[in-house]
């Protein structure tokens, strides 16, 4: 792999041992060092002019010792050998036993590398401030209500190293790009905005074959259509949820559910539920985080484990949860390269990287004509859901009336909400469409690139937030 | 390398000006599950943000590491970054020189205390939480944290500025379950006292937040009168407070901008971002420029006075900085933010504000506001449980519903304003409010 450990990080064997050593010589069964270097660049472009050049930093290293079930960690900033020895010392005077785990030998595993990012910066910008450019030009022109195009790319360079006492020795090189694009429309009355973005983990070469211009005029068609929109009447009704970021719906109502961090505490409503029904029959849904260059795929997880494709439920029945080393003996359950992490700053759990609904057998057009009325959701914004009780929301970007069987006008303000028990078994038809949409999963271990993704859906009956109507 | 030698080197690479912000930030974090620690985090984190002028521009690099090669890196990368910039809006460091309210620094006593002391007060919130009724099946969440934020203002102007506060906080959630339904209660407290941590309040809020939702239906869907609680009205005001953002006004992100002196709420609404409020917890004599803060009526009687403003965008819309610029965390750049940001109390007992319903709904929780809603427009759509009001008398619990509306329209339709706000808070703060109408989607 393209990151050498001791001249990036200053760490050898010897030093790597004598930490870990002294992390558990007071009873600790595991312990583990993440090192990571982190450089953020963001460019952004407000109505065509560059606004901001920002460039950002990260460095540290976290330390961690877990016995039975209690972990401790520490962040600090400055990962000098010395410093991460002494926060070892420290840590380790959180128990009070005597040495009883043995260090393994350090083995790096050799891993089919599905990141490998190479052009990540050149002599200069030029290409970025094309895109941006493009991107804005396209938008701004549009409609003349178009007031306002904000657009950003953002690039993430990380490279980590995780050593730990089970053996671990592993590195990963990352770059998560991402373009994104907010237009304001205004008719001098109302106002209405609306965004994409498209990302990767990969460099500069993502953009081949990529057309900014398109990219920035779909943006803005939505914000103008949906300036015009009625208002949604609520109420409950068959929903028809568009693919790529639709896919929000299993990350929010379902995955965030079998996240380790919620199951192991018994914090999830799919506690218990391996091997049970819980989506209807046609339902097959996977975390895979091995899609080559894909947005949240990984090469090895924070924990140094190499990412999978986990089947989370196939014809319905839920297969796997997303587990982490500590949470994998907690569980009884398999180890599924799913540990993640913002940055050192934060503790490391069990995450979702690529997640979505497989195909189905139905197509676009035989969902629409069989719904007599309904809505169509074609983007989808973001969501939230409360593990413990399974209720979840998200708000509906771009939508549409269905009636008689045909898609008509555009609605706006719509906000679905549910409960993740019951709304996977009321999905009766899945479109053989699938496309993914790029977000950023905010939770427990800080922010991290995930994508949700899904062919076309509909779901038989869901409750639709909305203002209008004249009761 | 020094505070001063960066500076230095800075002005040497051809900068105006340079103005470092430096970040300290400690904290400790302990975690209880079933009686037993489940994790213990300490961090100790350093940062340092530069920022440079040439020509009106502005670039900003942020780092976590002094080292020589490190900031010569990242101030050659500044130099080349400003010259891209081509936006045409003027930026500033400011000369420092001002005179400061004098604020007391607001300073925790968690050092006083010991770990095992801190271990027995989750014990104690997870064992009582748990005693109050067998249909409490599992404190999900009980967490105990103290922090320590450190910020140092230095630039070649003159400025040299630190502020220090720090405080600590514990909160529980706990999961009620019946039938089958499961239901999550939170509460929490911050304090900078450890034995004044409202512990019996934790308990019996987290308790009742869970238990009083047992066996929620759902409501039909229509326009209700509604009463927000505070804690969802404080939601609403923090989640639309950019509104009054010079910065969103130079963005055209606002549909404020143009209605300086205009009535954009009710006769019965005045908003006041007050940076010395009496109990808040964080007070600033000082934004992150190092302009001084001040106490400004933000809406008076409906009327709305004025946009936020930091140094760059007073300077957009003619006027001066009305010491509102804050940076969005350590590594970002400045824009505008509200520092106390409240809405007035009114005179009304939260219970008065229900008996004077018949038919309509009482609010209790929100969630998915940050997607939910539409700062331009106003419009909001969040998912909503709470209780339904009968005749003046609380009624069932409900659950998943839609409450939607317009932030300006909901603003001048508060029918009754109470008189219970929470006084001791952070950032933002209001009464409970009652709404004439709203719309509810339920069933």
């Amino acid at each position: 792999m393209s990151v050498k450990h001791v001249e990036v990080f200053g760490i050898n064997e010897k030093v790597a041992k004598e930490i870990l050593s002294t992390a558990l010589a007071t009873g600790g069964e595991f312990a583990e060092v993440y090192m990571e270097n982190q450089t953020s660049e963001s460019l952004q472009m407000r109505s065509g002019k560059l606004a901001s050049a920002n460039v950002s930093k990260v460095k540290g290293a976290a330390l961690r010792i877990i016995k039975d079930d209690t972990e401790v960690n520490c962040s600090i900033t400055e990962y000098t050998p010395e410093n991460l020895l002494q926060a070892a010392k420290n840590l380790a005077t959180s128990f009070d036993g005597r040495c009883s785990t043995e260090l393994k030998p350090f083995v790096e595993k050799d891993v089919e590398l599905v990141v490998n990012p190479q052009k990540i910066r050149g002599n200069d910008n030029s290409q970025e401030l094309q895109l941006l450019t493009d991107t804005s030009v396209a938008a701004m022109s549009y409609s003349e209500e178009v007031v306002q195009v904000i657009a950003n790319l953002t690039k993430q360079e990380k490279k980590i190293f995780v050593f730990a006492s089970d053996g671990t020795w592993q590195t990963d090189h990352r770059c998560n790009m991402r373009l994104s694009c907010q237009v304001v429309a205004s008719d001098g009355q109302d106002m209405q905005s609306a965004n994409n973005s498209f990302g990767r983990n990969q460099g500069m070469e993502m953009f081949e074959g990529f057309d900014p211009k398109q990219f920035g005029h779909d943006i803005a068609k939505d914000a103008v259509e949906m300036l015009h929109a009625d208002q949604i009447q609520g109420g409950e009704m068959p929903v028809v949820i568009h693919n790529g970021f639709g896919g929000v719906i299993l990350h929010e109502a379902c995955v965030h559910g079998l996240e380790a961090t919620s199951v192991a505490k018994g914090m999830s409503v799919f506690c218990g539920k391996l091997g049970t029904k819980v989506a209807s029959d046609i339902v097959n849904a996977v975390d895979d985080g091995t899609n080559l260059n894909a947005w949240g795929s990984i090469n090895v997880d924070d924990e140094g484990t190499p990412s999978q494709c986990n089947v989370l439920i196939e014809n319905g029945i839920l297969k796997s949860y997303l587990v982490d080393k500590k949470n994998a003996k907690k569980m009884n359950h398999p180890i599924t390269g799913s540990s993640r992490r913002e940055s050192y700053k934060y503790q490391t759990t069990s995450r979702m990287t690529n997640t979505y609904f497989l195909n189905g057998h139905s197509t676009f057009d035989e969902i629409i004509k069989n719904t007599k009325k309904g809505l169509f959701a074609k983007k989808m914004g973001g969501g939230s859901v409360n593990p413990a009780t399974g209720e979840f929301n998200f708000a509906v970007d771009v939508a549409y009336l269905i009636e008689d069987g045909k898609i008509t006008k555009p609605v706006k303000g719509a906000t679905l909400v549910g409960s993740g028990k019951d709304v996977l078994l009321k999905i009766d038809m899945i479109a053989d469409n699938l496309a993914c949409g790029y977000g950023v999963c905010g939770s427990a271990s800080g922010s991290v690139p995930t994508i949700v993704g899904q062919p076309t859906i509909r779901v038989s009956s869901m409750t639709v937030g909305g203002k209008g109507g004249n009761e | 390398m020094t505070f001063k030698q960066i500076i230095a080197r800075g002005l040497e690479l051809g900068l105006e000006a340079v103005e470092i912000y430096a970040t300290t930030s400690e904290s400790n974090t302990l975690k209880l599950d079933e009686g037993k620690l489940e994790s213990y985090n300490i961090q100790n984190i350093f940062g340092v943000s530069i920022r440079g002028l040439l020509n009106g521009k502005m670039g900003y690099v942020y780092t976590e590491t002094l080292d020589e090669e490190a900031i010569e890196q990242v101030l050659k990368q500044l130099v080349e970054n400003v010259k891209l910039i081509n936006a045409t809006e003027e930026e500033f460091i400011f000369a420092g020189g001002a005179t400061y309210q004098d604020v007391p620094a607001i300073k925790a006593d968690y050092k006083n205390h010991s770990t095992s002391e801190k271990i027995a007060l989750l014990k104690e919130l997870e064992t009582s939480t748990k005693a109050v009724s067998d249909k409490i099946v599992k404190i999900g969440y009980c967490q105990y944290s103290e922090n320590l934020e450190k910020v140092e203002i230095i630039n070649s102007k003159g400025l040299d500025l630190m502020r220090e506060f720090s405080y600590m906080s514990a909160f529980v959630g706990a999961v009620a379950a019946e039938n089958d339904q499961t239901v999550l209660g939170i509460s929490g407290d911050i304090n900078t006292e450890f034995d004044k941590i409202e512990k019996e309040r934790i308990v019996q809020e987290a308790s009742s937040n869970a238990l009083d939702q047992l066996g929620a239906t759902f409501v039909k869907s229509g326009k209700y009168p509604v009463v927000l609680k505070r804690d969802v009205a404080t939601d609403l005001l923090s989640a639309f407070s950019s509104v009054f953002s010079g910065d969103a006004a130079l963005r055209k992100m606002t549909s404020l901008t143009d209605k300086v002196g205009q009535k954009i709420m009710g006769d019965n609404i005045t908003i006041v971002d007050d940076p010395f409020y009496q109990d808040a917890l964080v007070k600033s004599p000082f934004d992150d420029e190092g302009v001084p803060c001040l106490t400004k009526t933000v809406v008076e009687k409906g009327v709305f006075k004025g946009l936020l403003h930091n140094l760059k965008t007073a300077n957009y819309f003619k006027t001066t900085s009305t010491g509102n610029g804050f940076r969005m965390g350590a590594n970002g750049a400045v824009t505008t933010m509200p520092t106390n940001l409240y809405i007035k109390e009114g005179t009304f007992t939260k219970d008065e504000m229900i008996s004077s319903v018949e038919d309509g709904i009482y609010i209790t929780e929100i969630s998915g506001l940050h997607a939910g809603l539409n700062p331009i427009s106003g419009d909001f759509n969040v998912q909503s449980s709470g209780f339904l009001i009968k005749n003046g008398k609380l009624d069932q619990p409900i659950t998943l519903f839609v409450t939607s509306g317009n932030f300006y329209e909901l603003m001048n339709n508060v029918e009754m304003i109470g008189n219970d706000i929470e006084k001791r808070f952070i950032n933002t703060a209001s009464p409970t409010l009652k709404i004439k109408s709203l719309a509810i989607s339920g069933k």
